[in-house]
């Protein structure tokens, strides 16, 4: 048993330095743990109000799950910092929120075809205002009306909460699943599996539900 | 105006008629006659018809553009009825339920021997019975090839788990019936061929390693998140019928089976796993078993096993990438027994404990912010294992195996590996194999 008490303590410190090692290296800016990561830097320029309100809805369905704007978000889908620098019509734009598959068959991204098309044509005139270098394409959940978004999200099963607890449990042992593979009944079973294996909350459960039923 | 008209007409018929009628009748110097009388009756029933008449409703003129959108809402009423019919009958019952597990397909090539494919399929079937409650119930398909002779060809079936669980509270789920267990997280999480990042299991996990895969008895599972969601405590505990003890086989006594699905001696194996996740993307977790493992006349022996676990990814911009980083660490203690006492099976009387520690640490690297394509799918793996069984354990000592390999993700949930295995059993030459596989998960 001595044998034992040393090989626990020896592996019980190797564990804690190496712990120690990762958590130092981490790159605050980016990947999962940087959606929380607290606010800095020059005051972005005032956005108009109807990309003000894209970029609510931006933090809202919870886009920063897959895309990174800005280095902050996921690497799942393509990142977004400079799309409005690409030259992409409004009208392509529109069709890629609604209907991404008209795009690319073979796309991860849910079609957002519940949206009111006020709500479309607020996500492009936000998504036009991102471009590199230009500061107004701040991401939507640091700080100010952001934060608060976010500290809501966690009073109930938001999209944009499931969305940032997606990207922490289940990429963590698996490829992301494409929420297009299965409809809601069959997510609802699946996530309630995944519940009792990884294991998760309620909370989790019902939030990360709500973020891949969301078309 | 017409009705102007008609009612000045009527309101005069009305009131000179009688009047002149009385004068007539009370002065007696004149009266109406006759002709008079019956052409003002007449004028009055005029009027009346005239102002009945006015009162009807004015035929509708038709209109060609109202007939047609009225035309086009019947359709479009017809329409959405068919629709509700339609999604009435597709609509699922309240019983919902969904086919899942894995499949997979793959090649060894050692370097001393012959080649060969294989194959495996673990369909599971996922069943809410209501919200609360979810049966899970997997079945696995392995095949086994011929020997050289060509003899002993079969196909293997097993049940892989058969349980049902309730959700009793937003922190506690209880189930009972064939699980996997959580020890050092691999099996539950880890192992399934669309997941795993390499062909083979790590040999602390794999066939003759120290960790048991699934077991037979009840379990209870939770979580806790705190901080904001950032940091999360996770745990499972469960009893179930434990390992048993190996005593009668010369090259393996000392040793676990924990394919052993009825309790040997009355005596339940308790085990459980914390796992704890400081920040996101990072899970460290410690599981223990303890269990008495012994036939029920070969004397209280006790098993106790440890485990560490590491499971860290990461997105991180300087290495344009994801790094994941995933570990454990076992150490296993049978205590000591008497193995062959009267010598009658040929190799005892023996007596010795068994302690073995074993583990591995996977690196993997996958280059997703890579503007290249076809790199973004490539992912880089690299694994060493380590198992030290206990020498006095005729047949065993230290293995350690070093695993390069390359996947390609082919979709999330399918993924091609190639991996060169080369592994050193104690002072023996390096033996090596070339193993490659395709994962599907369901």
């Amino acid at each position: 048993m001595d044998r034992i008490s040393a090989a626990v303590t020896a592996g019980a410190l190797a564990a804690a330095g190496l712990l120690a090692v990762l958590a130092a290296g981490c790159d605050g800016t980016t990947g999962m743990s940087s959606m929380h990561s607290g606010g800095g830097g020059a005051d972005p320029p005032k956005l108009s109000p109807q990309a003000s309100a894209g970029k609510d809805l931006v933090a809202r369905l919870g886009c920063q799950g897959c895309h990174k704007i800005d280095g902050k978000g996921g690497t799942v889908g393509p990142d977004l910092s400079n799309e409005g620098g690409k030259g992409k019509s409004d009208a392509w734009l529109a069709k890629q929120i609604r209907d991404p598959r008209a795009h690319d068959p073979s796309t991860m991204m849910p079609a957002f075809s519940s949206i009111s098309g006020k709500q479309v044509d607020e996500l492009v005139a936000y998504l036009q205002t991102l471009k590199t270098g230009a500061s107004g394409s701040a991401p939507a959940p640091r700080g100010g009306a952001g934060a608060t978004k976010v500290a809501a999200a966690h009073k109930g099963p938001t999209v944009e909460a499931g969305s940032r607890l997606w990207r922490m449990n289940c990429g963590r042992c698996h490829e992301y699943r494409n929420p297009n593979e299965y409809n809601d009944a069959q997510w609802a079973v699946i996530v309630h599996q995944m519940r009792i294996r990884v294991p998760l909350t309620g909370h989790e459960q019902r939030a990360v539900l709500a973020f891949l039923t969301a078309r | 105006m017409v009705r102007t008209v008609c009612a000045a007409l009527l309101f005069v018929a009305v009131v000179t008629g009688p009047a002149v009628c009385g004068e007539e009748a009370v002065g007696g110097e004149k009266y109406v006659s006759r002709a008079e009388y019956e052409s003002l009756v007449n004028e009055l029933r005029a009027v009346k018809a005239e102002l009945a008449a006015l009162k009807k409703p004015a035929p509708q003129r038709p209109d060609p553009q109202g007939e047609k959108f009225l035309d086009r809402l019947a359709e479009v009423e017809r329409q959405v009825a068919r629709a509700k019919m339609l999604a009435a009958a597709a609509q699922q019952g309240t019983t919902k339920m969904v086919l899942a597990g894995d499949m997979s397909a793959g090649f060894t090539k050692p370097r001393s021997g012959s080649s060969t494919f294989s194959a495996g399929a673990s369909p599971m079937v996922l069943w809410q019975i209501d919200r609360n409650l979810l049966a899970e119930v997997g079945l696995e398909f392995n095949l086994n090839g011929p020997d050289l002779n060509g003899e002993g060809s079969e196909t293997d079936t097993g049940l892989d788990s058969a349980n049902v669980s309730y959700l009793l509270t937003d922190w506690l789920a209880v189930g009972a019936g064939k699980f996997g267990t959580p020890f050092a997280s691999y099996h539950n999480h880890l192992d399934p061929p669309w997941i795993n990042k390499l062909p083979d299991d790590p040999l602390v996990f794999g066939d003759g390693g120290m960790a048991p895969d699934s077991a037979v008895g009840v379990f209870a599972t939770g979580a806790f998140a705190f901080n904001d969601d950032r940091q999360r405590l996770n745990y499972a505990a469960w009893v179930s019928n434990g390992p048993a003890l190996v005593t009668e086989d010369a090259d393996a006594a000392g040793t676990l089976n924990f394919d052993n699905w009825n309790d040997q001696n009355n005596n339940k194996a308790v085990g459980g796993r914390v796992g704890f996740m400081p920040m996101p993307g990072l899970e460290v977790g410690y599981s223990v078993l303890c269990a008495r493992a012994s036939p029920p006349d070969f004397g209280a022996v006790h098993a106790v096993l440890h485990g560490l676990d590491l499971n860290y990814v990461q997105d991180i911009a300087l290495l344009k990438g994801r790094l994941t980083a995933r570990g454990a660490w076992i150490w296993s203690h049978v205590g000591e027994a008497t193995y062959d006492p009267t010598g009658e099976l040929g190799f005892g009387p023996k007596r010795y404990a068994n302690d073995s520690t074993g583990g591995y640490l996977e690196v993997a690297y996958r280059p997703t912010q890579s503007s290249i394509e076809v790199l973004k799918k490539l992912e880089f793996v690299l694994r060493y294992d380590y198992l030290d069984v206990d020498a006095r354990i005729p047949g065993h000592g230290t293995v350690q195996r070093w695993t390069p390999g390359v996947a390609y993700w082919l979709a999330p949930n399918a993924v091609l590996k190639a991996a060169w295995q080369c592994q050193k059993c104690g002072d023996s030459d390096i033996d090596s194999a070339l193993v490659m596989q395709i994962g599907l998960g369901l």
